[in-house]
């Protein structure tokens, strides 16, 4: 395991690499940035002192430089000018300055403020909600097989896969509006916004937390149930299951020790895929359900070329990202490392 | 007795290559860049790995193992420290794990992956991967001896022995 960790972990860090250049490189792609169209107005406006500054912030920030220097500096390799003396520093990423954000004029790290660890705290809840449904409801259908409760959880399954989350989030506050006269909207009540940490503010988290959740996790619950159904009858009919059947084993213990486990390796494999599918479905239900997270931010600066604050962003993203494929994959070798040849040749 | 079983330098390079380059990624930001306190940690810890990386792969060219009758011994460097022995009729357990980096949505295939053959006794474990020279011939003796004393196998290890085309024992692990 520790020759896999390690292999495994060099292929992560020019995987992070590429994904920093491709960040910047998409951030980049627009004509101009935040502060030449900013100019651009100014210029129309004829504020001339305006004008002076943000063509200063221009040059101290870099953005006449050429793009792979702006890329070096941004991650923190290569040594920026700071001030107007001339003197060189590394600020970057690696440094922990994440840079700053033009449109709210503060640092990145200001602006972004508790919304990176409510998301994290949002998608994690999400993935443990996929996985405590979608077990129990996946094993019950499989063993039940054209059973009504299977047919019935099926069919909940197809309707959680085909609802689009932004739908099910305005279907959902609809109903608790009306129905219950409950505003179910934000991921903490506003009186905590912009607070530091207490119990008080970590209750009203978890008492809005359920409705995101739900709606974020309802169409990756429904895909795992089918793909865990699918598995588990697929062990469920091979011999050794039914030689240990003709043998006389409990059927609890049968299903435990086995199908149960070979089939789980969906779920595992699945922590990588599941994160994005996750981050990125969360991004458009946070707008609906004005979600203090990442999402709302993050397409605000993609709009409006806020270039650090969605690099950041993005960066953060992908990390996740990386890190879920890269404790699924060591997971995956440890429960089950056996080889399915797909026509590959033997070494 | 079989001739001395030793890594081949194919399968030794690019490990060398991925020691070096992972510790020129790790420790170069670390000296050079001046990183945050917490990014400084991740890379040190990094650094630490790749090394142990790095040393795990000079132990393996420097080491040899043979095969006969009575048993396996794994020659090992730094004064014999890193040499062991297990005798067929003292082997408990045989596992034959494989590993991939690649991720194949139909699976995993061998082309790009390793395997790992594990043989334990009472005290010691050995472990072989399958960059070694005459890797398969030593499976298949290992498998045979492991039949003859009725070891248990996993499914895993059946499997993949069975890859390797070499029939593996009768019983399954329960």
């Amino acid at each position: 395991m520790l020759t896999y960790t390690i292999r495994r972990l060099l292929i992560m860090i020019p995987t992070l690499l590429v994904i920093s250049f491709v960040t910047f490189s998409i951030i980049k792609l627009p004509p101009g940035d935040f502060l030449s169209n900013q100019i651009a107005e100014l210029r129309s406006q004829g504020d001339k002192a305006a004008l002076e500054r943000a063509e200063f912030m221009r040059a101290q920030f870099g953005l006449d430089r050429p793009f792979i220097e702006q890329y070096a500096v941004w991650v923190g390799i290569w040594p920026a000018e700071r001030g107007t003396a001339g003197e060189r520093g590394f600020s970057g990423l690696l440094q922990g300055d994440w840079g700053w954000s033009f449109e709210h004029d503060l640092p990145v790290a200001d602006v972004v403020g508790d919304r990176m660890l409510l998301s994290f705290i949002l998608n994690f809840t999400v993935v443990l909600f996929t996985w405590a449904v979608a077990f129990p409801i996946g094993a019950y259908a499989a063993t039940h097989q054209y059973s009504w409760g299977d047919y019935g959880l099926t069919l909940l399954g197809y309707v959680g896969l085909a609802t689009p989350n932004f739908l099910f989030a305005l279907v959902l506050m609809y109903f608790a509006n009306v129905e219950f006269g409950l505003a179910i909207g934000g991921i903490m009540d506003p009186e905590y916004l912009d607070q530091p940490w207490s119990w008080a503010k970590f209750g009203s988290v978890l008492n809005h937390l359920w409705i995101p959740v739900i709606v974020i996790g309802t169409s990756g619950t429904a895909g795992m149930i089918r793909r865990l159904r699918a598995n588990l009858l697929d062990e469920l009919q091979k011999q050794y299951v039914v030689t240990a059947r003709a043998k006389g084993m409990p059927p609890f213990r049968l299903l435990v020790k086995y199908p149960l486990r070979m089939s789980l390796n969906p779920f595992i494999a699945d922590i990588g895929n599941l994160l994005p599918s996750v981050i990125s479905g969360s991004a458009i239900v946070a707008v609906v359900l004005s979600l203090q997270t990442s999402g709302p931010m993050l397409l605000e600066a993609l709009r409006s070329q806020d270039q650090y604050l969605a690099g950041s962003f993005l960066m953060f993203l992908a990390l996740l990202t990386v890190i879920g494929m890269f404790v699924s994959d060591l997971l995956l070798a440890a429960l089950d490392p056996r080889i399915r040849l797909t026509g590959g040749v033997a070494k | 007795m079989t001739p001395a079983l030793r890594y081949s330098w194919r399968s030794l390079v690019p490990d060398y290559a991925g020691g070096g380059i992972g510790l020129a990624l790790s420790l170069g930001p670390l000296a050079y860049a001046h990183p945050a306190a917490s990014v400084a940690w991740v890379l040190a810890a990094a650094a630490a790995l790749f090394l142990v990386y790095f040393g795990r792969t000079l132990c393996r060219q420097l080491t040899h193992i043979e095969l006969d009758e009575t048993g396996i011994r794994v020659r090992g460097p730094a004064l014999g420290l890193l040499s062991a022995a297990i005798r067929w009729e003292d082997l408990r357990s045989l596992r034959l794990d494989y590993f991939s980096t690649r991720r194949d949505p139909e699976g995993r295939t061998m082309d790009g992956g390793w395997m790992q053959l594990r043989l334990r006794d009472a005290r010691r474990t050995i472990r072989i991967d399958s960059e070694l020279e005459g890797f398969v011939g030593l499976a298949r003796v290992a498998a045979l001896e492991a039949r003859r004393r009725g070891i248990d196998l996993d499914g895993a290890t059946r499997a993949n022995l069975g890859v390797l085309g070499i029939e593996p024992a009768a019983t399954e692990a329960g």
